[in-house]
């Protein structure tokens, strides 16, 4: 091996192992109030496994620990194998709790997540029909990224029976309008306010996320609590969406806030790593 | 030029770094698997760049898993286009030198990575909406036509095809490792879409 190779190699291999040594999930934090255990999920991710995203089912679960994440929904499109794959693993190996879930690409044109649900929901429907067929399962119906260009599939039928929208979604940040589409097609009804990263490998997970006032830590109680309503979300700016007591109490506590706000990448390993790997890699590449 | 690799100096002067690559025929487990697990790496950490700001063995390893079937349709796609050629190759040779033209993919991902490294994480999502999403788009049909080019330059250089018959060699390669891929990348949400046209 020519020694600039090598070198590149050297460069590569510590980064790898600086940003491997960096990669330590937080100490969980068990954060209760008001006679609440609170939550913090993210309930619209996508794996590699039939599904658009960067990251196997199983490690998307490893990441969500990694981001300090109760619990997440696996979301494939059209499709529940991938959530099922990941909440057997999660179930073995980790302390996240997964819900099944799949992200409804309808025809006509809606998006729409259903978690907590055992068979996959027919997509040649109107919205107001696949909710129905999502609470048949005791699932949760959640109106992803709702748009403006979506807003014509979910008349008053649908708006009636949905759990929740997406008022805080990565779009927020990228596109112009989003969060005053989002937070109008909240106001249309009385659903419980929803953050999802929609995460595809391409940002953090729960880099957007809700926090769930649950009885305790279980699948059935985060449903019971997305299905009341009692659900709080940092949206830009740290401006707080949800039931209106409940985020009179997040807003006294720092402890969410702190999670739910992007960070910068600030540790010294993390941009060692990075950098250093993109250096090694490039250096690879040339010589 | 002597300093440089290979793959760098088929980004540069794919016509002489392909015509010298053929000159040196390899075979077995290393020479078939050496280039697209290398493509592995690349891919992989990109997608823990992106998705964490920092390169670990988790994330690359997962990355690499999830795209692993970029070099297996690419592969198997490969297998077809040479089963046409009259002159034949070892075939580990060959996915050898076809991975060789992957240099323009890595060169996207490294600015990929280098534009997520210096982005924080909400900033990310602006490359994802217009108009700074043209750049990525036209980076991207930038890659593309660079990778094209160099793959030209495999199948006329290499494997000593006559232009026409190296530019349908291309065209096949990429049609059916590009839609193969796009079919299972995509999966079940291109059946809505398809619903939809077909109405």
């Amino acid at each position: 091996m020519r020694l600039p190779r090598l070198a590149a190699a050297i460069v590569f291999g510590a980064s790898l192992a600086a940003g491997t040594l960096a990669d330590r999930p937080p100490v969980p934090q068990v954060i209760e109030i008001g006679g609440y255990r609170v939550l913090a999920v993210d309930l619209h991710t996508h794996s590699s496994m039939w599904s658009d995203g960067a990251l196997t089912p199983w490690g998307l679960v490893l990441e969500a620990e990694r981001q300090g994440l109760d619990a997440i929904a696996i979301t494939g499109h059209n499709d529940l194998v991938d959530g099922r794959v990941g909440r057997a693993f999660a179930r073995a190996a980790s302390r996240v709790i997964v819900l099944p879930g799949e992200e409804i690409l309808s025809d006509p044109h809606y998006h729409l997540i259903a978690v907590g649900i055992r068979e996959t929901v027919g997509f040649r429907q109107t919205a107001a029909r696949a909710i129905d067929d999502i609470h048949r399962q005791s699932g949760i119906a959640i109106a992803a990224h709702p748009l403006r260009g979506f807003w014509s599939a979910y008349d008053a039928d649908a708006m009636e029976r949905l759990d929740g929208a997406e008022i805080c979604h990565p779009l927020i940040y990228g596109r112009e309008g989003a969060q005053q589409e989002f937070e109008e097609f909240a106001a249309r009804a009385p659903v419980g306010a929803i953050g999802s990263s929609d995460a595809h490998g391409t940002g953090p997970m729960g880099f957007c996320r809700t926090y769930v006032f649950a009885r305790e830590a279980s699948e059935r109680a985060i449903l019971d609590g997305l299905r009341a309503r009692r659900t709080v979300v940092f949206g830009r700016g740290g401006k707080i969406y949800g039931d209106p007591a409940l985020v009179r109490l997040a807003a006294a506590d720092a402890r969410l806030r702190d999670a739910a706000m992007p960070k910068k990448r600030a540790g010294a390993l993390d941009s060692i790593s990075r950098i250093g790997g993109i250096i090694g890699l490039a250096g690879l590449l040339v010589f | 030029m002597r300093h440089l690799s290979s793959d760098a100096r088929a980004l540069v002067s794919p016509a002489a770094a392909f015509r010298e690559l053929a000159l040196t025929p390899g075979d077995g487990v290393y020479i078939f698997a050496r280039r697209p697990l290398a493509l592995l790496m690349a891919i992989g950490s990109t997608v823990s760049i992106l998705a964490d700001g920092r390169l670990t063995a988790r994330l690359v390893v997962d990355g690499a898993i999830s795209f692993a079937f970029i070099p297996l349709f690419e592969i198997a796609a490969l297998a077809v286009v040479v089963r046409r050629m009259p002159r034949r190759v070892p075939f580990a040779h060959a996915v050898d030198l076809l991975f060789a033209a992957n240099g323009p993919w890595i060169v996207w991902m490294l600015a990929l990575s280098a534009l997520a490294s210096a982005l924080a994480p909400q900033d990310l999502p602006r490359w994802t909406a217009t108009p700074r999403m043209w750049i990525v788009a036209a980076a991207t049909a930038l890659a593309i036509g660079w990778l094209v080019r160099l793959e030209f330059h495999v199948f006329r250089d290499a494997f000593e095809r006559s232009r026409a018959q190296a530019a349908r060699d291309v065209l096949l390669q990429r049609a059916l490792a590009w839609s193969a891929g796009t079919l299972y990348f995509f999966g079940f949400a291109l059946w809505p879409i398809l619903v939809g046209v077909l109405r």
